[in-house]
């Protein structure tokens, strides 16, 4: 039986896709981060040589994963059926309060109720007290392809679409404090696009 | 039979060096002090510390990598230490830490690791962090490969700047 294939986001241009806008969220989280140095910092959205160039400029190590990726090799895999777990083997294996920040971009909308959850704990577990992560949420839900974000300034980012379109969870406010209710505190930032910008302090 | 001057040319700006062909399998170390091109596969360590390793399109290694330049092509499991650069290429595939002083990601590669730049003059030396952090720092810089060990710091108390539209605050 053949799948038919998902409709794809449309192609970046050349170049660098749509333009940079300010971000107050990433504005917060660039001054977190100049306040210290060799620190850990996880990006769940994957590598891009703009985040590297980000976070390796400031002084820290960057662990670039798609988690949404790593899910989907997993669960495709052989080993899927044999396993309850809701997170693959190694995913973030990071020691208890050893990473410093966390990029998570839109990348929990993603993932079933199950894996953000687990995500979400394995996160609160690894992050560091007073430690940073910054997500993105769309308040409806829908199908749309994962965004791209790369940060182009101490308080620029450049958000586009890539890639095959997905379903998606929508969050509220309310859904979104619930979901990161283990953690210290939340800072909302709604964005142009309609998107909830999220810092989270563990 | 592709020549090796058709795969210079493939790979951008190879001059010269060894070759392992794409029918080649080796299980094994390679130390050496010429470039090497990989086309083929390789289960073992690669030791360059002068030269250049580059992974073409067909290479898949399977071990550490050292280097002066290391150009990523195809697919490499294992860690990457380069005293100069690292570059991954569109539609590569590298599974392991990178260490380097100058590391490139091209859009469409697919990296799974933790990236770090390793800076000419003498390390710096780490300012204070925030509260709750500073345990953890101090852990990390002891870890082996990022991987501390945890800290039962305090939990700090969170930031408060201007701009936010809501906040919410628990405790």
């Amino acid at each position: 039986m053949n799948a038919k294939p998902l409709p794809r986001a449309p192609a970046e241009k050349a170049g660098g896709g749509s333009a940079a806008r300010r971000s107050y969220a990433l504005e917060q989280f660039t001054e977190y981060l100049s306040g210290f140095e060799l620190g850990q910092v996880v990006d769940l959205g994957g590598a891009c040589q703009s985040n590297v160039d980000y976070v390796t400029g400031m002084g820290h190590r960057l662990y670039a994963e798609d988690v949404l990726l790593t899910l989907a090799a997993w669960q495709g895999g052989p080993a899927a059926g044999q396993s309850t777990d809701t997170l693959p083997p190694g995913c973030l294996e990071f020691p208890r309060s050893s990473v410093h920040a966390a990029l998570c971009w839109d990348r929990l909308q993603f993932l079933a109720e199950p894996a953000t959850a687990a995500l979400v704990e394995r996160l609160h577990r690894i992050l560091a007290p007073g430690g940073m992560l910054f997500a993105l949420f769309y308040p409806d839900q829908g199908a749309r392809a994962p965004l791209a974000c790369r940060v182009t300034g101490p308080h620029e980012l450049q958000i586009h679409p890539v890639g095959a379109v997905r379903p998606f969870r929508g969050y509220s406010t309310r859904s979104i404090e619930k979901m990161f209710q283990q953690f210290d505190s939340l800072k909302f930032y709604l964005t142009r696009e309609n998107l909830q910008e999220v810092i989270v302090r563990r | 039979m592709a020549t090796h001057s058709t795969r210079t040319a493939d790979f951008g700006t190879v001059r010269s060096g060894a070759l392992l062909g794409k029918s080649l399998t080796i299980t094994g170390e390679i130390r050496g002090d010429e470039d090497l091109v990989i086309d083929g596969k390789l289960e073992g360590d690669v030791d360059l510390p002068q030269h250049r390793l580059t992974i073409g399109p067909s290479g898949v290694l399977h071990g550490k990598i050292r280097a002066r330049e290391i150009v990523v092509y195809g697919t490499v499991q294992g860690n990457l230490q380069a005293s100069e650069r690292v570059e991954i290429k569109k539609h590569a595939k590298v599974i392991g830490d990178l260490k380097a002083q100058r590391p490139v990601i091209e859009d469409e590669a697919y990296f799974k690791g933790n990236v770090e730049t390793v800076r000419a003059e003498a390390p710096k030396t780490a300012a204070p962090a925030p509260a709750g952090v500073q345990a953890a720092q101090a852990s990390a810089a002891s870890g082996a490969a990022g991987q501390p060990s945890a800290s039962g710091a305090p939990a700090a108390s969170t930031g408060s700047g201007a701009g936010g539209r809501q906040e919410s605050r628990k405790g």
